[in-house]
């Protein structure tokens, strides 16, 4: 093969090539140097005569069309099919023959044997006998198949890339050191004129700020100086009244073979949505920052994991006297004593609330926290578990229901008092009741006592009246006697009863109790001596008592003479004063030896009016119906118990407050 | 008349002047006295049965054993005695209560408020 080096050489050899061509075939034939090179060459050498028929081709044009010589020499393109487009190429033949004047077709398909397309660039020279006819031509066809291909696959990378370049959805501009735009996609145009129509001014300064354009500029510098390729930076494009796009950019560099900066690729990003939103989320972090903040419970929001708080709200500050700083250095339990009111312990019942919340639970409790000076303040708090992820927020509301629990507080005490007033009214009630009834009892009780001797005095006026003798008289002065005292005791006794019931004892006074048994004593003195009493006084240490001294009197006065004047008769009377006291009631009981009392027979009866239950001359059975209303007069009670031959215990019990009627 | 009375009250001018009335009036050939419930009981368990008074005239307020204690005391008396003896009450109570537990209960005849008439004693008798 013949290497070409330069274009005088290439020259050269075509001219041979012609001259030997322009000659007679029979000379060419005859230098057989020239058919060599012919035959050698890559490109396809033919040359036809004036009706398209080929004379002479090489071996190149031979192996194309994977014929003999012999099997194309005398034929034309028609007939040999070797062409896609015969005719034309004949018409083309045939204007060189017309014109005389060589012609050069850029581009030319040819099919080989097997249907592969291959591309030449053909030139065809007209050979002209001595007068100058064209009587045959030459044809050289350089196969440029590989050049198209190339080409082909240039352009449609190139294609691709501006399509990409074009139709990006991100604004891309290529720019000069000086911020000139050089090129830009329609993206771009949208992102500053709002349409993808060119009206964009070729200077990228005019849409952005003088600060921007300074910065640019100075970046623009390092990516000259090759300090460095690419940059990005937030940049925000101007253009017009209202037209205002929040951007990043990204910056590239881009560089000669030599490595100097030729220009940069600008791509934008348009970010005014995410600016927006970010903006709006700000503000709307900010809107719930201020509802927080002036919210009227203390919010804190606590971490589960660490038990720590994470955030907290003005009021929280203001109710536990920490600042925010010092409460974020708090743990959970940290902000309560140590125990609450029930005795339970805080940081115990606090954690069993929190693991509630983080199960979703909205838990509310009344809990006592500690402020900062150590006070401790009544709450309500209320759990949330936040949904954040990853991580369990329990937001922890708390409000100080102290007033609440003063208003609790003052509700119960006024309800506690109208209990207390109710409970009062009951018992006075009860006590009416009681007093109702016996008065209707006394009523039938004075009846009954004075009708008696009333019916006796009559029956003795009858019995006179009947047989009006002397002695009649005498019996009836006699037996009208009887009557009379009786008659006069039982008014007396009614009186004592009237007196007790009417009256308002208001001699409440501190009354020394040994004294007062002692004048007991001293008034029966005659009846102690003659039944040779023994008298026991037991105080307790009590050495007086609040009440009514005259009933006091009365009292201890009667149970003495009961307990002497029912003694037995085969012992000595052995008596026993013994008082106590606790909280509520001072007690006193008198204990005797003496007959004691059936009180299976007579329980209901020993503290009614005029009932005895002994044989005696002096018992009337009215002084325990007078003790026991003096007794009940103070709001106390008497009770007894006894056995028939053993003895009796009368026990007297007052209320330790003594009202006053 | 072969009529025994029996005045069980404790009121000694009642026990005279009741005593007398009887007398007078002729209804009793017998009448015995007892001061409370106790004395006549102790009468009756002792006495054979034709012996033991027809009429017991039974006041309610005495020591001892009254006339509602008796009552209940006199459940245990044998029933040929009991059938023997009519019981009438005798009291100055006027309290219905009184009244009404009297009419109440099985043994008494009647309830009788003092004083005591004439017309009453014969009543009893005549009934």
């Amino acid at each position: 093969m013949y290497s070409l080096k330069s274009t005088k050489g290439k020259r050269d050899i075509w001219q041979k090539i012609l001259s030997a061509f322009s000659k007679k075939s029979k000379n060419y034939k005859r230098d057989p140097r020239y058919r060599d090179i012919v035959e050698n060459l890559n490109q396809l050498v033919s040359v036809k005569d004036a009706n398209g028929v080929y004379q002479l081709v090489n071996q190149a044009m031979c192996d194309l069309a994977g014929l003999e010589e012999a099997e194309i020499i005398g034929k034309n393109d028609l007939e040999l099919g070797l062409f896609l487009n015969p005719d034309q190429i004949m018409s083309a033949d045939a204007k060189v023959f017309e014109t005389g004047r060589k012609s050069h077709i850029p581009i030319e398909p040819f099919t080989d044997q097997y249907g592969t397309l291959y591309w030449f660039q053909t030139k065809k020279i007209p050979l002209k006998d001595k007068q100058g006819k064209t009587i045959q031509l030459l044809i050289i066809s350089t196969d440029i198949t590989r050049k198209i291909e190339m080409e082909q696959v240039l352009q449609k990378s190139e294609f691709r890339y501006k399509s990409i370049f074009q139709n990006n959805y991100s604004g891309i501009i290529v720019i000069n050191q000086s911020l000139d735009i050089v090129n830009k996609n329609r993206a771009f145009n949208k992102l500053v004129c709002k349409t993808e129509e060119n009206l964009v001014v070729s200077d990228l300064k005019k849409y952005v700020s003088t600060q921007d354009s300074k910065d640019l500029k100075d970046l623009m510098a390092g990516l000259v100086t090759r300090n460095y390729e690419y940059f990005d930076l937030n940049l925000e494009l101007v253009s017009g009244e209202d037209i205002r796009v929040d951007t990043i950019c990204f910056v590239r560099g881009l560089y000669d073979k030599s490595g100097i900066f030729t220009e940069a690729v600008v791509t934008f990003q348009d970010i005014t949505t995410e600016v927006k939103n970010r903006n709006a989320l700000e503000e709307s972090e900010k809107r719930f920052r201020i509802i927080v903040e002036n919210a009227t419970e203390a919010l804190l929001l606590l971490d589960y994991d660490t038990m720590g708080y994470l955030d907290v709200n003005k009021k929280a500050e203001e109710l536990f006297g920490y600042t925010r700083e010092e409460l974020g250095q708090l743990k959970l339990g940290e902000l309560s004593p140590l125990i609450q009111t029930d005795g339970s312990s805080s940081i115990k019942l606090s954690k069993e609330y929190m693991d509630r919340a983080v199960g979703g639970e909205n838990v509310v409790y009344e809990w006592v926290v500690r402020h900062k000076d150590n006070r401790t303040i009544p709450c309500e708090v209320r759990l949330v578990r936040l949904p954040y992820d990853g991580s369990n927020i329990i937001r922890t509301s708390v409000i100080d229901i102290t007033e609440r629990k003063k208003a609790e507080h003052m509700i119960n005490l006024e309800k506690q008092k109208l209990e207390n007033t109710n409970v009062r009214l009951l018992s006075m009630n009860d006590k009416l009741e009681v007093q109702t009834k016996q008065l209707k009892e006394f009523a039938y009780i004075s009846s009954h006592n004075l009708r008696s001797p009333a019916g006796n005095i009559r029956a003795l006026l009858d019995f006179y009246n009947n047989e009006p003798s002397k002695e009649n008289f005498n019996i009836l002065l006699e037996k009208l006697d009887v009557v009379s005292i009786d008659l006069l005791d039982t008014i007396n006794d009614l009186a004592d009863v009237v007196k007790i019931k009417n009256e308002t004892y208001e001699d409440v006074t501190s009354i020394n109790l040994a004294k007062l048994i002692e004048e007991a004593k001293g008034s029966l003195s005659q009846e102690v001596k003659d039944k040779q009493a023994v008298i026991h006084i037991e105080l307790n240490g009590i050495s007086s008592i609040k009440a009514s001294k005259t009933y006091m009197d009365s009292i201890i006065l009667n149970l003495l003479s009961n307990a002497l004047r029912y003694a037995h008769d085969k012992r000595n009377p052995n008596i026993e004063f013994v008082a106590n006291q606790d909280k509520k009631y001072f007690t006193l009981s008198v204990t005797d030896n003496g007959l004691g009392i059936d009180l299976k027979k007579h329980g209901e009866k020993v503290f009614g009016l005029r009932k005895t239950f002994h044989r005696n001359k002096d018992s009337r059975g009215i002084g325990l119906f007078i003790t026991r209303a003096q007794v009940e007069a103070m709001e106390g009670d008497i009770s007894i118990e006894s056995e028939p031959n053993v003895g009796t215990i009368f026990t007297i019990r007052l209320p330790q407050r003594v009202i006053i009627k | 008349m072969n009529m025994k009375v029996a005045i069980i009250d404790d009121d000694s001018i009642f026990q005279f002047t009741t005593k007398v009335k009887f007398e007078k009036l002729g209804l009793a050939s017998e009448v015995l006295i007892f001061t409370d419930g106790e004395e006549i009981l102790d009468y009756i368990k002792i006495t054979e049965v034709e012996d033991l008074p027809s009429i017991l005239l039974l006041d309610i307020n005495m020591p001892i054993v009254d006339g509602w204690d008796f009552l209940e005391l006199y459940k245990e008396v044998e029933e040929e005695k009991r059938n023997r003896m009519e019981i009438h009450m005798l009291s100055s109570s006027i309290n219905p209560e009184d009244v009404k537990r009297a009419e109440s209960n099985e043994f008494v005849m009647d309830y009788i408020t003092k004083p005591i008439r004439d017309e009453d004693l014969t009543k009893i008798f005549h009934d």
